[in-house]
């Protein structure tokens, strides 16, 4: 059975169902969730630990969703903000700049044993990390995830204007990487 | 992964998407990230572990911890404040002459008369030799004064009295 938010939100607000609800919304969104983290922080690892992190937030703040948002933006707002989170620690850790974390996720890329991309593909990726983080945080959601703007812009708490000028930059600045590299 | 003819109403300039599909065009179109085999069969039991291991026993909850901490805080400084108020107590303490009187004579045996005399001041030496209430600023003087410092400061005459007071004849002195 194809479960709707509304569905699992009204499991979840009762509490003879909530365990139930939340085992829905998992089942739901875990692969969604993790592959939005998965594509920021690249290597399976990091992106498995976030990933469980969010829906352990997502659980506890369970009682403070209001309804107020849908509740895959919501998800995705805690999701992407882990993310974010889980890199600016990883800067302050190894005291690195925004080049240096740049070649530091392209080497992980690289290493990392669960990914098999082709040479256009790395090629691709590579030019996706030279993006600065909201950038690659917009142009990944829109092209991969294939959200609206009018829903990342929910999640990312923004104007949609802006979400279109920031996806237009960031596929120029992927265009010129491709066409010069 | 999106492909060039999807259909998007919000998309502006669909030129960006072509841009991105048209380069991958030369690529296999296979997944290119990977995840462990039956990694998301498992993910649910993972997160319902985390849930249940995060949950804290009551005296680990936050509240709880700020509690116990101010409780400690207060226990430390009332036990400190008493302390010093204790300490300045003895210090402050007068005892009266006669339960010095008593607690020396309850030890006498443990106090020899030098230990008396090296605590004892001048003035209260003075005073215990039968002086009467002795000015300890003139005490030194009146040592010099009532104290002969050296033998030569005696006169004959007064040897002469001690030596009869103390049982000896005239002139026996003299084979000493």
């Amino acid at each position: 059975m194809n479960w709707t938010d509304e569905d699992i939100i009204d499991k979840i607000k009762d509490n003879k169902t909530v365990d139930y609800g939340f085992n829905l919304l998992l089942e739901k969104y875990q692969e969604k969730v993790y592959w939005v983290i998965r594509r920021m922080v690249i290597d399976h690892e990091s992106s498995d630990d976030i990933a469980q992190e969010t829906f352990v937030k997502v659980w506890k703040n369970l009682d403070k969703f209001k309804g107020e948002s849908k509740l895959y933006t919501w998800i995705y707002r805690i999701a992407t903000n882990e993310a974010l989170t889980h890199l600016r620690k990883k800067k302050r850790r190894f005291f690195l700049s925004i080049g240096d974390i740049e070649n530091e996720l392209m080497s992980t890329l690289e290493a990392d044993i669960y990914y098999s991309g082709d040479v256009i593909q790395l090629k691709l990726q590579k030019a996706i990390l030279t993006l600065p983080e909201k950038q690659r945080l917009v142009f990944n959601m829109k092209y991969f995830e294939e959200l609206k703007f009018r829903e990342i812009a929910e999640v990312l708490e923004v104007t949609v204007g802006s979400l279109k000028a920031q996806y237009h930059h960031a596929v120029k600045k992927i265009e010129k990487y491709l066409k010069e590299d | 992964m999106k492909g060039s003819n999807k259909k998007d109403d919000e998309v502006v300039d669909q030129t960006d998407d072509y841009v991105v599909s048209d380069f991958l065009k030369q690529s296999s179109g296979q997944s290119e990230f990977k995840t462990p085999d039956g990694y998301f069969d498992g993910f649910q039991k993972n997160v319902q572990d985390k849930i249940h291991n995060d949950k804290k026993v009551w005296w680990q909850l936050p509240q709880i911890r700020v509690a116990f901490s101010g409780m400690a805080c207060i226990i430390v400084i009332v036990a400190i404040v008493n302390n010093m108020a204790s300490t300045n107590e003895v210090v402050q303490y007068d005892f009266s002459k006669d339960e010095l009187i008593a607690y020396f004579s309850d030890n006498i045996d443990e106090i020899s008369e030098n230990d008396i005399i090296d605590v004892m001041l001048d003035a209260d030496l003075l005073e215990a030799q039968g002086f009467g209430e002795v000015d300890s600023t003139k005490v030194k003087s009146k040592i010099n004064e009532e104290v002969p410092t050296s033998l030569y400061d005696i006169s004959d005459e007064e040897i002469y009295e001690y030596m009869l007071d103390e049982g000896y004849e005239d002139g026996d002195w003299d084979n000493l």
